[in-house]
């Protein structure tokens, strides 16, 4: 038996917390070694992209029957409720709908790349689910951080009015905000500050389209940095209009960029599974064991193991959790793969009066922010309105369906070229992503029954929506309605119990359908006290002094901003301690080591 | 069938091997039948007669029990349903920075 190889730091995931810890502890010359389960992936994924029949969040990468990615695909409605296929098992009485990638890179290759910061008020407590240890003030600064390692495009004076974000004097962001689609105009025009009603609320609410930050490139912001200005990595965004799942460009971010900023003390292997923690009797972990694999290899593989002074779970939410019930790890609480929280989006679908020439450009630019923050959250849950600008794409599925419609109502020839013209280029969408409460029910377990390739148990999800949610989507159609009528646009959303609408249900009499925004967080959520929360507020364990869990699984609530900038800022701030919590320790071997010296 | 005409689709660089897929597929005898189809159609005349119109439309044969599959890059990259809202399929065409802010143009069908 070989001793196993020995680190600073063994990072599991090489996804986007992953990649942006190994980042930083590297530059602080910590010697880092990162796991990844997935292959390389980078190979002509525009390539399969274009050849994929489906355009779903994986249809950019190679099938890896080893590590498999769940899919949206995984899912089918029906009027007996859903079906769940694929890797993930489903018990809940609705589903959990959101993919998310096992390759290098993680889920943040397929991400659409919109960068909302979260609002103060969403650090608040409104009543329902957990309570945030830290707050906007505390991340701020890491916010800043965030947006300098992504390359965040945004309009700082249009976040500080529209969305009533504050931010320090003289903070400009590190590229200026991404022009509108012609589709946000036309909104606008109609839209800005006209009043709707919530049926929750007493008053009315203003309407107004507000640009969303953006991580891709545009033209950079010369007074960024006091002045120095800001050098994005990458060409500027062409409008190919396939960020999701793949930018031919590069000018959207991947966590593979901050991958090609790792100093040498970064060493990446992947198609490294990790499937053990391992710990002495004192409680702290001594490092992990991994499956090496060859891909096509039908589940054969080697178990190699390392030893670390930190180990940093970075797997995403279901796979942290997953990896601590497997190693036993981190559940003094009890609450380790419980709480599991997604951004259900309701969407909503029809027609504007002329032709707006979707699918042009990122897949949304802007928003309407009126429905986050106020005292509306605390009978219904809030939710953000994304302006969609690829047609029916996420709500029905690409144009190839109205083609499909219509030569089986036997149009052909001109009149089906125009017919589909008339149609296709007025598709529009509005993407409601709720908030959804941290509740202990919604929980990720291990199935001993069905395991993977290499034998391990594989996931088991339990997933429901609360009232409180439901409400949130209730008040979400009506306020649509409304916005369709101020539009004049044909609506033509219908709900139905159908094999493309697994997330069908009804409430209050009325049918309702959603769809995972793959926001997927909080299964091991932080807190103030180790009676009811996994990590502390550095996102470390607080059975286990040094095992640190980091992204979105951390988050006690997610309010209605896309994740992920947060998380990335969560990350960087903990990466801070981590190196922190290394050089004292570093401090305390050396002193012991002198004191022990024979003198 | 498709509303475009020859120029139009000799112009897309898929005529050829859309033939070809469709030959391969179809077999020359179902083929020969639908050249010389008279109203009202059979149906497997008319099946056919949307299998091509679809992979025209979207690169996509699918026909009968086949499992669906994209015929090549080209072929989605030429299809019809983007050109007829004067848009291009995601991932195929950079259209440039900011180009997402105009009004759409789109080239009316030959009457
Ligand atoms: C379609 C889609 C669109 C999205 N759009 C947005 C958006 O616009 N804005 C936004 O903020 N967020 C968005 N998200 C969410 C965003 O992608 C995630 O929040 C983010 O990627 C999570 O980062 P992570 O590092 O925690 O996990 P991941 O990025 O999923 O990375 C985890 C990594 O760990 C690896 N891994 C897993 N298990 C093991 C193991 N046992 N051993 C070794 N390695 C392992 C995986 O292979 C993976 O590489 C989107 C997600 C999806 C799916
Ligand atoms: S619109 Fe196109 S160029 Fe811009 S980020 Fe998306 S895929 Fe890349």
């Amino acid at each position: 038996m070989t001793t196993p190889a020995r680190y600073d730091v063994v990072v599991v995931g090489g996804g986007f917390a992953g990649s942006l810890v190994a980042r930083a502890l590297g530059d602080g010359g910590w010697r880092v070694l990162v796991l990844e389960a997935g292959t390389d992936g980078a190979e002509d994924a525009t390539h399969t992209f274009q050849t994929t029949v489906a355009k779903t969040p994986t249809s950019a990468l190679r099938a890896n029957a080893l590590v498999p990615s769940p899919d949206v695909l995984d899912l089918a409605g029906g009027p007996g409720g859903y079906t769940a296929t694929g890797y993930l098992r489903q018990t809940g009485p609705l589903p959990y709908s959101s993919p998310y990638l096992r390759v290098n890179g993680g889920s943040g290759t397929a991400w659409t790349g919109l960068v909302p910061r979260m609002h103060p008020d969403d650090f608040g407590y409104h009543g329902v689910g957990r309570r945030w240890p830290l707050g906007y003030d505390d991340l701020e600064p890491y916010y800043r951080a965030a947006e300098r390692e992504i390359g965040v495009a945004a309009d700082v004076d249009e976040q500080r009015e529209g969305v009533g974000l504050p931010f320090p004097d003289g903070y400009v962001f590190p590229m200026h905000g991404l022009p509108r689609t012609y589709l946000d105009d036309v909104l606008a025009e109609a839209l800005d500050d006209r009043e709707v009603s919530d049926p929750y609320l007493g008053g009315p609410t203003s309407l107004r389209v507000v640009g969303t930050p953006q991580a891709r490139n545009a033209p950079p912001n010369r007074a960024y940095d006091g002045g120095r200005g800001f050098r994005p990595a990458g060409h500027r965004c062409a409008g190919y209009a396939s960020c999701m799942p793949v930018c031919p460009e590069g000018a959207k971010y991947t966590p593979r960029r901050t991958q090609a900023r790792w100093p040498s003390t970064v060493t990446l292997r992947t198609r490294a599974v990790v499937h053990r923690v391992a710990r002495d009797e004192h409680g702290r972990v001594t490092g992990v064991a991994f499956r090496s694999y060859e891909p096509g290899s039908a589940g054969r593989h080697t178990v190699e193991e390392v030893t670390a002074d930190l180990v940093v779970l970075a797997a995403h939410a279901v796979e942290n959790a997953r990896l601590l019930l497997m190693s036993g790890l981190a559940d003094g609480s009890g609450q380790v793969g419980r709480n599991l929280m997604d951004h259900p989006a309701l969407l909503t679908w029809g027609l504007t009066a002329a032709p707006t020439g979707p699918y042009r450009g990122p897949g949304s630019t802007t928003g309407i922010e009126g429905f986050r923050f106020g005292p509306g959250r605390r009978v219904r849950a809030p939710f953000r309105i994304e302006i969609g600008n690829w047609g029916w794409v996420w709500a029905l599925g690409p144009p190839d369906r109205d083609v499909d419609e219509l030569l089986a109502q036997n149009v052909f020839g001109t009149d089906l070229r125009r017919r589909l013209g008339e149609r296709v280029g007025r598709q529009f969408a509005l993407q409601f992503e709720i908030e959804q409460e941290a509740d202990p029910a919604n929980r990720v377990t291990l199935d001993p029954d069905r395991r993977d390739a290499f034998g391990d148990p594989r996931p088991v999800l339990h997933y429901d929506l609360s009232d409180y949610v439901k409400r949130g989507m209730a008040a979400a159609k009506r306020v649509s309605d409304q916005i369709f009528a101020l539009l004049g646009a044909e609506d033509h959303t219908a709900y139905r119990p159908e094999p493309g609408m697994p997330g069908y249900f009804e409430f209050d009499g009325t049918p309702y359908a959603y769809r995972g925004a793959g926001h997927g967080a909080g299964t091991h959520l932080m807190g103030a006290s180790a009676a009811d929360s996994v990590v502390d507020a550095w996102q470390r364990s607080w059975d286990h002094p040094n095992l640190y869990l980091v992204g979105c699984g951390s988050m006690p609530s997610l309010g209605t901003s896309n994740p992920s900038l947060t998380m990335a800022a969560l990350a960087l701030r903990s990466a801070e301690h981590m190196d922190r919590e290394l050089r004292a320790a570093r401090r305390l071997t050396v002193t012991d080591v002198k004191e022990n010296a024979p003198s | 069938m498709t509303g475009f005409t020859p120029a139009e689709l000799l112009a897309t660089g898929f005529a050829e091997h859309c033939h070809a897929v469709v030959l391969e597929r179809a077999g020359a005898s179902r083929l020969g039948a639908l050249s010389a189809v008279t109203v009202p159609p059979d149906p497997d005349a008319l099946d056919l007669a949307r299998a091509i119109a679809r992979v025209w439309y979207t690169g996509v044969w699918s026909a009968g029990d086949e499992a669906p599959f994209v015929v090549s890059r080209r072929a989605y990259a030429e299809g019809l349903v983007w050109k007829t809202f004067g848009g291009a399929p995601p991932g195929t065409v950079g259209p440039g920075f900011g180009s997402w802010a105009a009004a759409p143009r789109v080239r009316a069908a030959a009457a």
